[in-house]
């Protein structure tokens, strides 16, 4: 799937997306995000540099994703969130619910270890 | 007045928000308006895909654009199942006691990007009739 592609960084997988996150390839995605954790992947660093658009059908990735890493005691983290993006998580009041990082290194840095 | 029928596959989704999107370019709109007109719409039609006709790839969505004195009205048709669409301050509500709930967020950006929302069953025409109005400067 070239719309996701995978890096390790110690025991953190950051995933990078790419494309218009609408109801058409999503749900592919979720799919796949789901498979990784579980594989045991719980600790999660999406980068959404590349995501050019998201509606509410590509959120429900990391809804999803946060509930499943909540029960496991996983981490998810979000980095390089265009405006467009971002404005979609202001919106409907999920801002404050992830944890949101300028870059991949800050994010990174971020993960309790 | 502009009038497109398109069937219910998500693959259209990207289509029908490129056809909004040139018509919104037409009207001269600002683009953080023309951003959220084509999110409203993307929202509409997913809820037509999957609640209205169930995930059915061959129902048809029916578009008209109507634009005037700075506003743009949108009408969206279907002949899936009839469905009610829940009031905004009850999702928002429901969203904020449990933030992580799947869905609802949709309906959410389609109330918060457009002015006017309207939804009702045409028993006559025997389709499910949605009406969004976004009004804007030039």
């Amino acid at each position: 799937m070239e719309e996701l592609v995978t890096k390790r960084e110690g025991d953190v997988l950051i995933v990078h997306l790419k494309g218009r996150l609408d109801v058409h390839l999503s749900l592919e995605i979720e799919y796949a995000v789901n498979e990784l954790i579980d594989n045991g992947d719980i600790n999660l660093l999406f980068d959404l540099e590349k995501v050019v658009y998201l509606s509410s059908s590509g959120l429900r990735i990391f809804i999803a994703a946060m509930r499943k890493l909540k029960d496991l005691k996983g981490q998810l983290k979000l980095a390089n969130l265009t405006s467009s993006v971002k404005k979609i998580f202001k919106v409907v009041e999920l801002i404050d619910l992830f944890d949101i990082y300028e870059s991949v290194d800050d994010a990174l840095a971020s993960f309790s270890r | 007045m502009a009038k497109f029928v398109v069937l219910s596959s998500t693959e259209n989704v990207r289509l029908i928000g490129e056809k909004i999107e040139v018509l919104c370019l037409e009207q001269s709109m600002p683009p953080n308006i023309r951003e959220d007109v084509v999110i409203a719409v993307d929202e509409a039609v997913t809820n037509i895909m999957i609640h209205s006709y169930n995930g059915r790839e061959d129902g048809e969505i029916e578009i008209t654009c109507r634009c005037g004195s700075g506003e743009l009205e949108l009408q969206l048709e279907d002949s899936g199942t009839s469905f009610t669409m829940p009031r905004l301050e009850g999702l928002v509500e429901r969203k904020r006691s449990n933030a992580l709930t799947r869905g609802g967020y949709g309906l959410i950006l389609m109330h918060k990007f457009m002015d006017d929302v309207s939804f009702f069953w045409n028993s006559e025409k025997e389709k499910n009739i949605l009406v969004m109005k976004k009004r804007f400067r030039v």
